[in-house]
C-alpha cells in the first residue's frame, strides 16, 4: 500500500442496464480530484450507458470513454467462443497497457470478467503491479454470488457484497450494509 | 384497506401467468370488492396482450411498455409488480405500496431472492402467483416500512484508505 498518492488512474467498467445504474451511483460519490482521469469501458454498441455517464461527467472533468467487444453471445458455439474470448483478452491487455489503471471497478457485468482476469495477471507478472482491483457485487445478490463474482472472487483487492447472508461465503468478503 | 388505482407492472420481462390472472374471477372480485380498485393500469412488457379483458366494476388500461413507469407508479395507491431488482428498487424509493409476484418458473431464481429478503426487513409483501388472491385479502400496507436509501460512504471511506488518500 502507498500512502499519500496524488491521484488514482480509476478504471469502471459499465454493463447494461441495473449494473450500470448501481456502477453510476459509486462513481458519483468518488472525489473527482482523487479519482482521476476515470477511464469508462462499455461494451461495443451499449449507448445507453454512454448517456448515462455523459449525463455524470458533464461538469468537464478528465475522463475517457474505450470500447470493448462483448465476450459472450448466446447461441454461439464451443469453438467459436473460444475464439471470442481469445479475442477479447488481447483485446482487454491492449486496453490496459494502454490505460495503465491505478483502480479498476467493476460489478459483475460479463465484459468486466476478461478485463480483471487480464489486469490480474498483468499484477501477477509486476507489469502493472501496484493495479488495484475492486469488486462491487450486485445488489440482486443475496445468497450467493453471480458467476462474474463466483471467479473473480480471489482475483480481486477489495470484494464487496450487500447483504449480509452472502457476505458469510468467505473471510475475504467485506460488508458495509448496503449500496443501493 | 382500499386501494383505488393499481398498477400492475411487468418490467421489461414477460410474465404472462399473472396478466392472465387478474382476470381469474376470484382475483378480480377481490380487486374490486374487497380493495376497492376503481382504475387498473397493467403494463405487460414483451409477454402477450391478454385475449381476455375483464371491465367490469374496473376501469382498465393496458400498455406494453413506455420510456419511464415513473408516473404511473407515483399515481397509483397500490403496486403489483414482478420481482425485477429494477422494479422493486423504484417503487420502493418512490414510497409506495409493493406486493411482489414471484415467478417460479423463471431460470433467474436469484430474482426472488431479492424479493424474499426485502420481504423479510418488510419493505414489500411477496407472494407465489397461487396466493395472490389470500395476499391481496389480507394486505396491510402499514405494516410495511419505509425503504431507506442504501450508503455508499463507508465504501468510498474504505476505498480512499486503500488507496492511499487521507
Amino acid at each position: 500500500m502507498y500512502l499519500n498518492v496524488s491521484a488514482a488512474r480509476t478504471m469502471i467498467i459499465l454493463g447494461s442496464g441495473g449494473h450500470t445504474t448501481e456502477m453510476l451511483e459509486v462513481v458519483k460519490k468518488l472525489n473527482n480530484e482523487r479519482y482521476t482521469p476515470r477511464l469508462y469501458v462499455v461494451a461495443e454498441g451499449d449507448q445507453n450507458s454512454v448517456d448515462r455517464l455523459l449525463e455524470i461527467e458533464k461538469e468537464g472533468g478528465d475522463y475517457k470513454i474505450y470500447t470493448i467487444t462483448r465476450s459472450r453471445k448466446v447461441h454461439q458455439s464451443y469453438k467459436s467462443s473460444i475464439i471470442t474470448t481469445l479475442k477479447s483478452a488481447y483485446e482487454c491487455l491492449i486496453l490496459l497497457l494502454h490505460s495503465r489503471p491505478d483502480l479498476i471497478l467493476a460489478n459483475g457485468p460479463a465484459t468486466c470478467v476478461p478485463v480483471c482476469v487480464v489486469a490480474f495477471f498483468l499484477k501477477v507478472f509486476y507489469i502493472n503491479g501496484s493495479c488495484k482491483i475492486a469488486y462491487i457485487e450486485s445488489y440482486c445478490r443475496v445468497k450467493s454470488l453471480s458467476l462474474s463474482g463466483k471467479i473473480l472472487l480471489y482475483l480481486t483487492d477489495i470484494f464487496v457484497v450487500q447483504w449480509p447472508d452472502i457476505s458469510k461465503i468467505s473471510r475475504k468478503i467485506l460488508y458495509f450494509g448496503r449500496l443501493t | 384497506m382500499k386501494f383505488e388505482k393499481i398498477f400492475i407492472t411487468v418490467g421489461t420481462t414477460e410474465f404472462n401467468e399473472l396478466i392472465e390472472n387478474i382476470f381469474n374471477e376470484n382475483v378480480w372480485k377481490c380487486l374490486r370488492d374487497k380493495i376497492g380498485c376503481r382504475k387498473l393500469k397493467i403494463q405487460y412488457g414483451k409477454g402477450n396482450k391478454p385475449e381476455f379483458i375483464r371491465k367490469d366494476g374496473i376501469k382498465v388500461e393496458i400498455y406494453d411498455l413506455k420510456q419511464s413507469i415513473k408516473n404511473d407508479i407515483l399515481e397509483a395507491d397500490l403496486i403489483i409488480g414482478h420481482a425485477g431488482a429494477g422494479t422493486c428498487i423504484e417503487v420502493l424509493n418512490l414510497n409506495k405500496p409493493l406486493i411482489v409476484v414471484t415467478n417460479d418458473t423463471l431460470m433467474n431464481q436469484h430474482q426472488s431472492e431479492l424479493a424474499h429478503q426485502l420481504q423479510n426487513e418488510c419493505y414489500l409483501e411477496c407472494t407465489p402467483l397461487s396466493m395472490l388472491h389470500n395476499t391481496l385479502n389480507n394486505f396491510d400496507a402499514t405494516k410495511l416500512k419505509k425503504y431507506e436509501s442504501g450508503n455508499i460512504n463507508k465504501f468510498i471511506e474504505y476505498l480512499d484508505d486503500y488507496m492511499g488518500f487521507i
